[in-house]
């Protein structure tokens, strides 16, 4: 597979008023599903949003499928190649999630009524939804909201899927589904997601990018993620008030990560203990580690 | 039930499948088939999956598309293109209640001028404001809950804000140019009011390039309100808002709106889609 | 792709399509189509007729379903649709010919006993009193009786006038009626 460099952002500035949401953001992003992990505020949904054309970035340099988005003939080309799941993607509430797709698709430019209509069935399929399909939107689960959204995104096949907090709302058995989705999605295209969840970075991600205050902390794969926390996480039958953070893993059994005392019993890191080796205890994210986690 | 004991068999469903069983048996076998899953299921590989594929895809098409709407199939029959009848069909505002808010309106006015010759000013004052809320409700974020994403589609902006405007606009101003041939008095000065409404309309969108849209209706409306209450306290005159000077001003703001626009055609797109 | 080895009987999935459900006509449409093709193609010869006829049928299904009593078979439910589909398509376009008696001389030595003992077991003698007919009689019969079509239907469906189907199926019953008395 050849590769190509998909988006490429060098020093993106984007402020709002005197905060500063990206504050010199690098990222190159090729084929293949890179996560960008990040706790609330770090400055991901800017990104996204630049990268899927609503916003346009106060400085730095922005490559996406090889065009300047800055350019209305580069943006036109973009969004021709691009899918996008906005953060709280809404629909009319009135429409059925068919109408609501198929508006997306002609927005698309999918003119020929009966080649759209096939389309929206496709990805409703994909996601789905083919039961619900003449089901109004007020009358949706959020999952199955978050599902439509992600439905529209697909639309076309396009080159350069943006999705913004995917897997918020799905339970963990469309969570599965989702990651297969994106997975297959990944294969000669470019997928760039945010998520909160570090599972989902594990399963589908090739790339990771940890999000702190506007900067690219970590970029890299999974595996070279986890290696930073090699030999700083450790478990112990008693907190330790030294470490960094720790949390509870059963009955006298502390997950520690940090610099840990001389002859501690090391464990494999994972990607949940890197990732708070980065941007610090404070920024958890998964819910299932929130609990009993101490900063030190 | 009859059809326990006698069953369809390969060779028979074979057979009957492919016309080789006399009409009696033929009759036979059609009187069991609609009691007889089991056998039905026998003739599953009867029929290419591909030719029933095609069968259902026609199905599907016509069973699950959405219902056109009376003004989607007017538009088509006027000889629109069907993805813009689409996007001018789910315009926001014309689902909603505003086009019964605007027949409401318009009915009070009327009324108002029926019984009492100061309606007419009231007449004149109201029907040009209703275009104006209408486009407000048309477009930016607050009117469509998919902004977001429709803001990352190829579909022109411009487009989208120029056929919503102009199904919005002859939707009000259709009902308005009604109940103005039914005001007591002078046909032309009853119609005066279609000077400022376009005036307004484009002037709203105009400003809808700097401020947010319903911002500039707002801002226009307003405009339009004091100019008229105050004429019309100044000058004792009812009919103030279809004297000259008010229609010279209106012509004058629908020029400067439509100079605007067109200056920033090239980027009126993003303009709008900024505001958001 | 519906799962087709859903478990839902077919009135339940009919319940669900009166409910809205396409998922739930599509897998109908899976378990149904098959024979409701084969049936119809030996009352049209012409398949571009059938396939019509079979999209009509769901479509009918579709809007109709809430029209299902719950009593009787959904597959004769189904079928007395798919019947009047095709005397639609007839009028739409006349039949070229009505092909159900092409091999009745040829095959007749063929099948004997064991053919006619399922319209034995479930209609009396009627298969071999309806053998005994002469093809036209008996076409008329079965397009009218089995069919369950009104004169004008069957009419249609035969490409005859009214008044020929009338009449053979009066001779038809005096026949039938002699042979089963």
């Amino acid at each position: 597979m050849t590769s190509h460099t998909t988006v490429r952002a060098e020093g993106i500035v984007k402020a709002y008023g005197r905060q500063r949401a990206l504050d010199g953001f690098d990222l190159a992003a090729t084929t293949g599903v890179t996560g960008l992990l990040g706790p609330n505020g770090a400055g991901k949904t800017t990104l996204l949003r630049i990268l899927a054309t609503v916003l346009a970035a106060d400085e730095g340099s922005l490559r996406i499928l090889e065009q300047d988005p800055l350019e209305p003939e580069g943006r036109r080309h973009i969004r021709r190649r691009l899918g996008y799941l906005p953060q709280d993607a809404g629909f009319h509430r009135g429409f059925t999630a068919f109408e609501a797709v198929d508006y997306v698709a002609v927005l698309k430019e999918h003119t020929k009524a009966r080649a759209r209509h096939d389309e929206v069935r496709r990805v409703l399929d994909l996601v789905g939804l083919s039961g619900v399909a003449g089901k109004k939107v007020r009358a949706l689960s959020g999952g199955m909201r978050q599902r439509l959204g992600l439905a529209q995104a697909l639309l076309g096949r396009p080159q350069l899927l943006v999705l913004d907090e995917p897997t918020v709302g799905l339970d963990p058995e469309q969570r599965m589904r989702f990651r297969d989705l994106v997975s297959e999605a990944g294969h000669g295209r470019t997928v760039i997601l945010s998520t909160h969840q570090t599972e989902d970075v594990a399963a589908v991600c090739s790339q990771v990018v940890v999000v702190n205050r506007g900067r690219a902390l970590f970029t890299g794969g999974v595996d070279e993620l986890v290696k930073l926390a090699e030999g700083r996480v450790w478990v112990d039958s008693d907190r330790d008030p030294r470490a960094l953070a720790g949390w509870r893993l059963g009955a006298h059994r502390y997950h520690h990560i940090g610099d840990p005392p001389a002859g501690a019993e090391l464990v494999e890191p994972g990607v949940e203990d890197a990732y708070l080796l980065l941007v610090g205890p404070q920024a958890a994210t998964s819910d299932g580690a929130d609990q009993e986690r101490d900063a030190a | 039930m009859t059809n326990t004991e006698w069953h369809l068999d390969t060779e028979l469903a074979g057979r009957y499948t492919h016309g080789r069983v006399t009409s009696v048996l033929a009759t036979s076998i059609e009187q069991h088939l609609l009691r007889c899953e089991v056998c039905r299921r026998l003739l599953q590989a009867a029929v290419q999956t591909d030719r029933l594929d095609r069968v259902w895809a026609e199905i599907i098409e016509r069973v699950e598309t959405p219902k056109r709407s009376l003004l989607e199939r007017l538009l088509r029959h006027v000889g629109v293109d069907e993805a813009t009848a689409r996007l001018v069909a789910v315009t926001p505002s014309l689902k909603g209640s505003w086009l019964t808010g605007t027949t409401v309106v318009l009915v009070l006015a009327l009324l108002a001028a029926q019984t009492n010759p100061q309606g007419v000013s009231v007449f004149l004052l109201m029907a040009p404001v209703l275009p104006v809320a209408g486009v407000a409700l048309a477009f930016g974020p607050a009117a469509d809950p998919a902004h977001e994403i429709v803001a990352s589609t190829p579909h022109s902006a411009v487009h989208l804000l120029a056929v919503r405007t102009a199904v919005v606009v002859s939707s009000c101003l259709l009902p308005a140019a009604v109940a103005s041939a039914f005001l007591p008095g002078d046909f032309w000065v009853a119609m005066a009011w279609l000077g400022p409404a376009l005036a307004l309309t484009v002037g709203t969108l105009a400003l809808s390039t700097r401020v947010a849209p319903h911002v500039a209706a707002i801002a226009m409306t307003v405009l339009w309100m004091t100019v008229v209450v105050r004429g019309l306290v100044r000058n004792h005159d009812p009919l103030f808002a279809a004297t000259l000077s008010v229609q010279l001003a209106a012509i004058a703001v629908l020029a400067i709106s439509a100079a605007v626009l067109l200056i920033q055609r090239r980027d009126l797109g993003e303009l709008l889609r900024r505001v958001s | 792709m519906p799962d087709m080895d859903d478990f839902r009987t077919d009135g339940e999935l009919l319940a669900a399509v009166a409910d809205g459900s396409a998922a739930a006509l599509e897998v109908l449409y899976r378990r149904h189509a098959s024979w409701l093709v084969v049936r119809l193609g030996r009352r049209c010869a012409d398949p571009t007729v059938v396939d019509e006829v079979l999209q009509d049928t769901f479509v009918s299904v579709w809007k109709g379903a809430g029209n299902y009593t719950g009593q009787g078979d959904v597959a004769a439910w189904v079928w007395a649709i798919a019947i009047r589909r095709l005397v639609d398509a007839f009028r739409r376009r006349p039949p070229v010919s009505y092909p159900l008696d092409e091999f009745t001389s040829e095959l007749n030595t063929l099948e004997s006993a064991e053919d006619r003992v399922l319209l034995g077991i479930e209609h009396g003698d009627l298969a071999g009193a309806l053998e005994r007919l002469s093809p036209e009689l008996r076409t008329v019969v079965q397009a009218t009786v089995l069919d369950g079509l009104t004169t004008r239907e069957a009419a249609r469906l035969l490409g005859l006038p009214a008044g020929t189907v009338k009449t053979r199926m009066m001779r038809a019953r005096r026949a039938l009626r002699k042979e089963l008395a």
